[in-house]
């Protein structure tokens, strides 16, 4: 519970950091590494909570095309963490090793795309609707259309988020990595119990 | 051992089970979420979310704020290189922002056209007047003084949160709130002009930097501590005694007064139905034409600076003897950064100052 306290006050405080700076930091870019490693750190369902959360307060906050981060994330998120707490088991330490350092980066893109999928989208021009429902639909296709029309831009986009990103979720995960070969992730101790390995 | 592997497959399966109940309810929440913005529902809770963050987002831009005055002495030592490099950059920028300034410019120009116009004729109605009545005025003091009750103020903010573009704007988020005393119903303007209520009458002479006629952006609807949430000119619960300017050979008149109103739905012509707004209340006997600019009547009910909406982008007669008039807001072709929040003040004299009422 400590432990999660202090990553949700972590997580407003990196939220704080993106809106003091929008115009230097792109959005998510500092945000989304964190929240994934929240969720790494944690490898229980407060850490997928505490993912969506500031995934969701951070679209109320910004409030740019669809929630698409939001709404697909907690699920990839939650498939990768009992995924890899059975492959986990397999393998030679080194290789063990050599993988776990990829999945967060990996993980950060998938998320990055997402994000920044939505907002391009935003600035695409489509049909006025009026009715609620029709807009949030409206909103799937305009997000489809604004991909293939434009996908010089997203691809800009995303990558100066993940210039960031990718960087900062490194870094994070080679401590997850170190506190783990020294002892301080009690969750995935637990983990470990649960799985048997 | 086989109760031991038991208890813990069963222990797994309900750290499973709970892992994605987690997933789809958080998921199931975000798209509730959606749908809740699209109604309009979350506006309240964004104000007070943007509030809660911004202690920490004003402390850190105060932390980086001394940050870079500390870099100062650096960056002047670097500054002609970068200002070479710089330059080749920001041309771009430079020929839109004259652009913007020209336009700018020729709004208040009219604005001053209009009302130089305007005194002009009332100067020769009084001229008549004083003919045709003689009438001794020693009796009267006017006070001499160009003193008024009230003065307009504008406080800077900054914006914080858009709903994404100019042109589909909806919600807007300003980093001023009840601290910077701003409260319901105060009209926000673009900030990138200031806002004077001092003119030729308060010893203002050619030559001097006057800045009038700032685009309105829209409208205080709610505010916080620390924010305030702007409804915008394009809202269909926006409205604004507004006053038709008309150009014509002659020059620039003041024409007929009506109720502006945002307007979202879609129109006839389907053409930035998003961006467009309304006039009512302008009878079929007055004069209007496309390309009509549009100012503000009043503030709030109380004789101020004229503020510049828009133009005129389409008019035709109704059949309730009334014209029905859209009109493209100036906003919509602007990138908000900055804005004024507009504020109406007593100017009291000081207490002490000779300038009280006197039995």
């Amino acid at each position: 519970m400590k432990a999660g306290l202090m990553i949700a006050l972590l997580l407003w405080m990196t939220l704080c950091v993106e809106l003091a700076w929008p115009d230097r930091l792109p959005s998510g870019c500092l945000m989304i590494p964190l929240a994934v490693a929240a969720a790494c750190w944690l490898r229980n369902s407060l850490g997928v909570v505490l993912f969506s959360f500031i995934l969701l307060l951070s679209w109320i906050a910004r409030p740019v095309g669809l929630p698409l981060a939001a709404i697909v994330s907690p699920i990839i998120i939650a498939a990768f963490l009992l995924r890899t707490g059975h492959s986990g088991r397999e393998g030679s330490r080194v290789s063990v090793a050599a993988s776990g350092l990829l999945q967060l980066p990996l993980l950060v893109v998938l998320v990055s795309v997402l994000h920044q999928a939505a907002i391009h989208a935003s600035g695409f021009q489509g049909p006025a609707v009026s009715d609620a429902a029709s807009v949030v639909g409206h909103q799937f296709i305009e997000l489809i259309q604004a991909l293939v029309q434009d996908p010089g831009r997203f691809a800009n986009n995303t990558l100066a988020v993940l210039l960031i990103a990718v960087p900062f979720s490194v870094v994070l995960n080679i401590l997850l990595v170190l506190s783990d070969e020294l002892g301080l992730r009690r969750n995935l101790q637990a983990g470990r119990d649960i799985y048997g390995f | 051992m086989t109760a031991s592997s038991g208890c813990n497959a069963m222990r797994a399966e309900t750290y499973r089970l709970r892992m994605w109940l987690t997933a789809i309810s958080m998921s199931l929440l975000s798209a509730i979420a959606l749908v809740a913005d699209s109604c309009g529902l979350l506006s309240g809770f964004r104000t007070r979310l943007h509030d809660s963050l911004s202690p920490g987002r004003l402390l850190l831009v105060s932390l980086g704020n001394v940050g870079d005055a500390a870099d100062g002495s650096v960056e002047r030592a670097e500054g002609q290189n970068a200002r070479q490099n710089i330059s080749d950059e920001t041309a771009n920028d430079g020929i839109e922002l004259q652009y913007q300034q020209s336009e700018m410019q020729r709004r208040q120009l009219l604005l001053e056209n209009a009302r130089l116009r305007n005194q002009l004729r009332q100067q020769a109605m009084l001229q008549q007047v004083d003919d045709l009545v003689t009438t001794n005025s020693a009796g009267f003091d006017t006070g001499g003084t160009n003193s008024s009750l009230h003065r307009f103020l504008v406080t800077p903010a900054r914006v914080i949160s858009s709903r994404g573009l100019a042109d589909s704007l909806r919600d807007l988020i300003v980093d001023a709130g009840k601290v910077a005393g701003v409260t319901r119903s105060e009209l926000i303007v673009d900030g990138s002009g200031w806002l004077l209520d001092k003119g030729t009458d308060y010893q203002v002479s050619a030559g001097d930097r006057v800045l009038a006629g700032a685009v309105v952006v829209g409208r205080v609807a709610q505010t916080a501590r620390w924010v305030s949430l702007v409804q915008p000119v394009t809202d269909p619960e926006f409205s604004a005694r507004v006053q038709l300017m008309r150009t014509s050979s002659q020059g620039q008149f003041f024409g007929a007064e009506g109720i502006l109103t945002g307007s979202q739905g879609p129109s006839d012509s389907g053409v930035d139905a998003d961006s467009e707004c309304e006039i009512h209340g302008i009878p079929y006997t007055e004069a209007v034409s496309v390309g009509d600019d549009v100012v503000s009547a009043d503030i709030n009910g109380t004789n101020g600076p004229r503020l510049y909406f828009g133009r005129v982008s389409r008019a035709e007669f109704l059949q309730g003897g009334q014209w029905s008039i859209r009109v493209r807001p100036a906003v919509a072709s602007l990138q908000l950064d900055d804005v004024g929040i507009v504020r109406l003040d007593l100017n009291l004299p000081a207490p002490g100052s000779g300038e009280e009422a006197k039995p």
